[in-house]
């Protein structure tokens, strides 16, 4: 038995031209975007990546050498150290400022008089130069004459090396970073938490719920993936820092504060070894990578 | 019939003539002394950390004046400035050489050269210098000469060529029973310091129940923060005084004098003044050039190694009074002879993309003539590079002798800086880092660094070694 097919009946061909017609509008809006951040981001990093498999002499690529340069780099202990003050510091500066950020959202997101001038006083440390405010730390912290220094003498205690000694500089440049960026993370949790109904703590609070209580059970679960969020920009933010240190301890004292991006720049700009800065450099960048994966995977599940 | 007036061809030969006057003037070599305006004409790219436009350095205001003469005399050459950090001239000028948009002229320092020396990116200077009229020539010294030149070439040509002494609060030295002028040898510098520096309940260094963080006085501070720009403190001096060779030099650049028994001992000793003998306090490990500098100025130290670059915008900023500071001799190991100066220079260098070289030829001699050097002395109290600039009798004013005490120590024994191809000062200050903050051993700290050091020189060519 044959079957009989239905055939849709034959489509003008001004409506196919029509219908095929590419809508540009949608590609020029986004091109300028495209345009700069291949520009500016893609192909040096493309360049990056081939730079580190070249000896190069600054920045003349010289012969082929392959995964010389990460073999190199792998081998030397300066990256190691450097890894484990980039974690320390990216770990413990990120568990700081999310903390301290989310305690300023909570207080900012009360209806009270002064909170809108305390927003405002509260972002001034993110809107200010990070040059500036590790230049006013570097004074505070000095061991001589530095503020803080100066009000514990006063009081009858003992100076401190806050930049000199290796552990306590490293204390002191989270805390400076925590309260630099603190900020940043206060405005992304104050939106996260501005989007969740009043009505559900008004509920809360007619069933007998402590504020503590309504905190725990709805506020932080509601929060979640804002805090997350937070979490992994500012590890991606941290693991890139470099004018910290550069400006406050320079790196030192010893190597004690050296993460892998100050590593990476004195390897470039010291030493002139572009082939394994660049090797660094895509570590670095395999490793924001993850990171924004991860955040991108975040966003799709919401 | 003849005319009484000129031919045609008298008329064009005439007209030829003066056309070519000025031409061949252009021509001509410009005498460096400064004479004869040039027809050479252009825009000069000029990087600088003190320019003209800067603000906050007598050395800007110097080369303001300079500039201003300069404008007057080559109306036809425009020199852009560019003001940039001192720390990181030497990696922007070298990047920018790589992208073809290098200024036509930098400045360079010690640690700048040889990197930028083995690019290629410095014109030899050498046959323009060879154009100098003699008495130009004869009119810096040796020093001069002898920086900034490989392979019987030279590459730069140092605008200030300064040494570093210790100067010394006299008042406080006095107070405590010591005279400056007989510090000479390294253990009455110790002694002296020690003499100095009390804690809050004016207990000496020596007491063991010392309290470092009371001291309002420290004996001696050197800047010593990592990325600093900044290397052991006198280091080379104690290598150069022991050794008799520096700490790295040509031919093959080598480092193995870094883990010799008297770099060892020398080590010890300079270390020894912040961990034992408490003289230096820890909080040089974080200062840079300007914080070292203000602390001398601010009067929290009776000790400081100041170089005649920075000394003048630092006396100006003293908060005691500036004459009771004064230059003195490096001592030495046995006190014997005074130890050597090492002189230090912040030179110019010609891009070798240059596309107007002759101009930039032509402002790089007028930053280098003897009305220059006098304006950089008299503005800026720099150390004046011609022998003839020191007849000047504004150097026999008291305020000024300093300048003869530096000169007098560079005829007796000077050691000048030189630029290794890689550079030492941060490894060996990470070796100094690590022996006070972690007591790691001198001779493990000092054999890192070593290492450090030969895996990167082992990284240059052979043959692209700088030589003398």
């Amino acid at each position: 038995m044959s079957q009989t097919v239905a055939v849709p009946s034959r489509v003008q061909p001004a409506a196919v031209a029509r219908k095929r017609r590419v809508d540009w509008l949608p590609y020029l809006m986004v091109a300028p975007t495209v345009v700069v951040l291949s520009v500016f981001s893609l192909l040096p990093t493309l360049y990056g990546a081939v730079v580190s498999l070249y000896r190069v002499q600054f920045v003349e690529l010289l012969d082929f050498v392959g995964l010389d340069n990460y073999v190199g780099i792998f081998t030397n202990p300066e990256f190691w150290s450097g890894l484990r003050v980039s974690v320390i510091f990216s770990f413990f500066s990120v568990v700081l400022t999310v903390a301290v950020g989310f305690g300023l959202a909570l207080l900012a997101n009360r209806a009270l008089a002064l909170v809108p001038t305390f927003r405002t006083v509260v972002v001034m440390p993110w809107v200010t130069s990070y040059v500036v405010v590790y230049l006013i730390f570097k004074w505070i912290l000095n061991f001589d004459d530095g503020l803080l220094n100066v009000v514990l003498y006063a009081v009858g205690q003992r100076k401190v090396g806050w930049l000199t000694d290796p552990f306590l500089a490293m204390a002191s440049l989270i805390v400076v970073d925590t309260w630099r960026a603190a900020p940043y993370a206060m405005i992304l949790l104050l939106a996260g938490l501005q989007t969740i109904p009043h009505e559900l703590y008004e509920a809360a609070a007619t069933d007998g719920a402590s504020g503590w209580r309504s905190f725990w059970s709805m506020t932080l679960p509601l929060m979640k993936l804002p805090l997350t969020i937070v979490l992994v920009l500012l590890t991606i933010v941290n693991l890139n820092t470099l004018v910290a240190m550069l400006v406050l301890t320079g790196g030192g004292p010893g190597r004690a504060t050296e993460p892998l991006s100050l590593l990476m720049y004195n390897q470039a700009f010291q030493y002139f070894q572009m082939g394994p800065a660049a090797s660094i450099a895509m570590f670095i960048f395999a490793l924001n990578l993850v990171l924004a994966a991860g955040y991108v995977r975040l966003l799709r599940s919401d | 019939m003849r005319t009484a007036g000129i031919s045609r061809r008298a008329f064009l030969g005439a007209l030829g003539a003066a056309a070519a006057l000025p031409l061949a003037n252009a021509c001509k070599a410009i005498p460096i002394g400064g004479g004869g305006a040039s027809a050479t004409s252009g825009t000069v790219e000029f990087m600088a950390h003190f320019t003209p436009v800067g603000t906050n350095d007598v050395r800007d205001d110097a080369s303001k004046a300079v500039w201003e003469d300069f404008q007057k005399k080559y109306p036809n050459i425009t020199i852009k400035w560019q003001q940039t950090a001192w720390q990181t001239i030497g990696e922007k000028y070298m990047a920018a050489w790589s992208a073809g948009s290098a200024p036509d002229i930098s400045l360079f320092s010690p640690a700048n050269i040889a990197p930028a020396l083995l690019l290629g990116s410095v014109e030899d200077l050498t046959p323009h210098l060879n154009g100098w009229p003699a008495a130009d020539k004869e009119d810096y010294p040796k020093v001069w000469w002898d920086v900034g030149t490989y392979n019987g070439k030279k590459y730069i040509a140092p605008l200030l060529l300064f040494g570093a002494l210790p100067i010394y609060r006299k008042s406080l030295f006095q107070e405590a029973g010591q005279k400056v002028d007989q510090i000479r040898t390294w253990d009455d510098w110790r002694k002296a310091l020690q003499a100095i520096v009390k804690d809050g309940q004016g207990r000496p260094p020596t007491d063991p129940a010392f309290d470092e963080s009371s001291v309002k006085v420290w004996g001696f501070a050197q800047y010593a923060a990592r990325n600093s720009g900044a290397s052991i403190p006198y280091f080379n001096t104690f290598i150069v005084e022991r050794l008799g060779k520096q700490m790295v030099e040509p031919p093959d650049w080598k480092a193995d004098r870094w883990i010799t028994p008297e770099a060892i001992d020398g080590v010890t000793t300079i270390t020894n003044w912040v961990t034992k003998d408490r003289i230096q306090p820890k909080s040089t490990l974080n200062m840079n050039l300007s914080d070292a500098d203000k602390f001398f100025a601010s009067g929290l130290c009776a000790a400081y190694n100041f170089g005649t670059n920075t000394y003048p915008t630092a006396r100006k900023n003293m908060q005691f009074d500036p004459m009771d500071a004064v230059f003195e001799r490096i001592p030495s190991p046995d006190g014997q002879k005074w130890g050597p100066i090492g002189i230090n220079h912040w030179s110019m260098g010609v891009s070798s993309k240059s596309k107007n070289k002759e101009a930039a030829f032509t402002v790089m001699d007028f930053w280098l003539t003897k009305a220059a050097d006098i304006e950089f002395a008299k503005t800026a109290g720099q150390q004046p590079k011609r022998t003839s600039s020191l007849s000047d009798p504004f150097f026999d004013k008291p305020e000024n002798a300093y300048v003869k005490t530096f000169a007098d120590a560079q005829k007796e024994w000077a050691v000048p800086d030189l630029s290794a191809p890689v550079r030492t000062d941060d490894i060996l200050l990470e070796a100094y880092h690590s022996i006070i903050t972690q007591n790691v051993p001198v001779r493990d700290a000092m054999q890192q660094a070593y290492d450090k050091y030969t895996k990167l020189l082992s990284q240059v060519p052979k043959e692209k070694l700088p030589q003398a």
